[in-house]
């Protein structure tokens, strides 16, 4: 039993060895992605297209609808305890630095990560990763950067247009218990956001951007030759970005509440 | 540079249960080789080692005298246009059409021309063959022979010094084999070496030298 435990731990050490490693060398390889634009351009257009613009109309249902539901429950009951000049602070630090980066990287790796995992690993299966490097083309700087890029920067455009859409379904419930203007709404809510507010958004959604891109990536290139290797890595992808997210998202709260 | 490909005690593993173990092998350029074989003896993990696809687990193996593991960036990128292996069940890029894997070789080892003469370049080229009508399907939506003869176009179209099939007649139906004929004699008349990995026990009027394949293999 003992022996097994100590196994587990070492695999899992070795593992995230190799994971840095393996981020650390996609990261060296920024370079040769700018010099082989012409070949890698299509790939990063693909992403941006499936992880920003085709997962837009999902987020902005669901982050309305959230913010709907958020300003309908919280703002009677801080009305009902006579402390409505609170709401607005609390929305901000609800929405816009915790729930908008984590909720949009949770869709994203249920969307992208997913498919990033499922693709490579099938291109490692059906030797296509070993045609790409035939070619002389690095599958890193091929397959990986672009997805690094695109799901990246996917990731704090869909983050801001998140917080956007709440507080935009946040105004129209608001809006619909108790009349009020939207300009007022946009002056409380700017009064009570803060530029460390919004850093901490981007800051978080451009950290999970990377970690989603990396793991699932990772994950798929973890699949030797056999199919029925696909999704165990892919489910091992989802976790461990799920795991990662919340973990990072603490580490960056704490940061940024002590300095 | 006359030695293509050298060969220093190298072990890497073709299954479970196999291990291609070769001491010593010297692969001279301006020479069309037939590398000679028996089903199931791990030709293919043999040209991928010797085209540079695949390292080998220990030993070493360098290619127009270079180890790929360890050269220069820009070493890497040259010698990797010098020898293009063709794989022996035609694969390509799935999420990519047939066109667009063509033009991913040009765009990497064929720099010097514009997207458009590159563009033009496909385009002629597929036309000599008369299978353009394929040219903007997937490769998934292609059969088996179809798929393998893009393959091998794909591996010739860059003109490498040195072009490595993997059986590249298997399966193959009359028409099919006279384009791989016409590929490889049009490679080598523009003064390109072949090697050819291949179990079937046929004759070859361009081949100079027969490696036979069989001693190296150990199995266990």
């Amino acid at each position: 039993m003992l022996k097994k435990i100590t196994n587990e731990i070492k695999s899992g050490f070795w593992g995230f060895i190799n994971f840095i490693s393996f981020s650390l060398e996609t990261f060296f390889k920024f370079a040769s992605f700018y010099k082989e634009t012409n070949v890698s351009s299509l790939v990063l257009l693909r992403q941006i297209l499936f992880t920003g613009y085709e997962a837009l109309g999902l987020i902005l249902v669901l982050a309305t609808a959230l913010g709907g539901l958020l300003i309908g429950q919280f703002g009677s009951l801080l009305i009902n305890l006579g402390q409505s000049q609170l709401f607005f602070d609390i929305l901000v630090k609800a929405i816009t630095c915790e729930i908008s980066s984590v909720l949009t990287a949770f869709l994203i790796v249920a969307r992208s990560g997913t498919a990033i995992a499922t693709e490579i690993a099938n291109m490692k299966v059906n030797q296509e990763i070993e045609l790409i490097d035939s070619i002389g083309i690095s599958p890193i700087s091929y397959l990986i950067i672009p997805r690094l890029v695109g799901v990246t920067v996917s990731c704090v455009v869909l983050t801001i247009y998140f917080n956007v859409a709440t507080y935009i379904g946040g105004w129209l419930i608001a809006n619909l218990m108790h009349p009020y203007p939207f300009s007022s709404f946009v002056y409380s809510l700017f009064k009570a956001l803060t530029i460390s507010d919004f850093a901490q958004a981007i800051l978080k959604s451009l950290v999970f951007g990377i970690l989603i891109s990396l793991i699932s990536s990772y994950q798929a290139f973890q699949v030797d030759k056999a199919i029925t290797q696909v999704p165990q890595r892919t489910i091992k992808a989802v976790v461990y970005c799920i795991s990662t997210i919340i973990v990072v998202d603490l580490l960056i709260s704490v940061l940024f509440a002590l300095f | 540079m006359n030695t293509t490909i050298q060969i220093n005690n190298i072990k890497h593993p073709v299954s479970s249960t196999s291990l291609l173990e070769i001491e010593n092998l010297q692969i001279e350029t301006k020479q069309n080789i037939l590398v000679n074989t028996r089903v199931n003896s791990g030709l293919s993990t043999f040209l991928k080692l010797i085209s540079g696809v695949i390292s080998p687990e220990t030993g070493e193996i360098l290619i127009f005298g270079e180890d790929l593991r360890y050269c220069s960036e820009v070493n890497y990128e040259k010698i990797k246009r010098m020898i293009s292996y063709s794989f022996q069940h035609g694969v390509m890029v799935s999420n990519l059409t047939i066109f667009e894997n063509l033009m991913l070789s040009l765009n990497f080892n064929m720099k010097e021309l514009t997207n458009n003469e590159r563009i033009q370049y496909v385009n002629d080229f597929i036309r000599m063959y008369k299978i353009s009508q394929y040219l903007h399907k997937r490769p998934v939506e292609l059969g088996f022979m179809q798929r393998k003869i893009f393959g091998i176009i794909r591996s010739c179209i860059i003109s490498p010094n040195v072009l490595v099939l993997d059986e590249p007649f298997q399966n193959f139906e009359k028409r099919y084999t006279d384009i791989v004929e016409s590929l490889i004699e049009r490679h080598i008349a523009n003064g390109n070496n072949i090697i050819l990995g291949t179990s079937l026990t046929q004759h070859f009027d361009f081949i100079n030298e027969t490696i036979d394949y069989f001693p190296y293999v150990q199995r266990f």
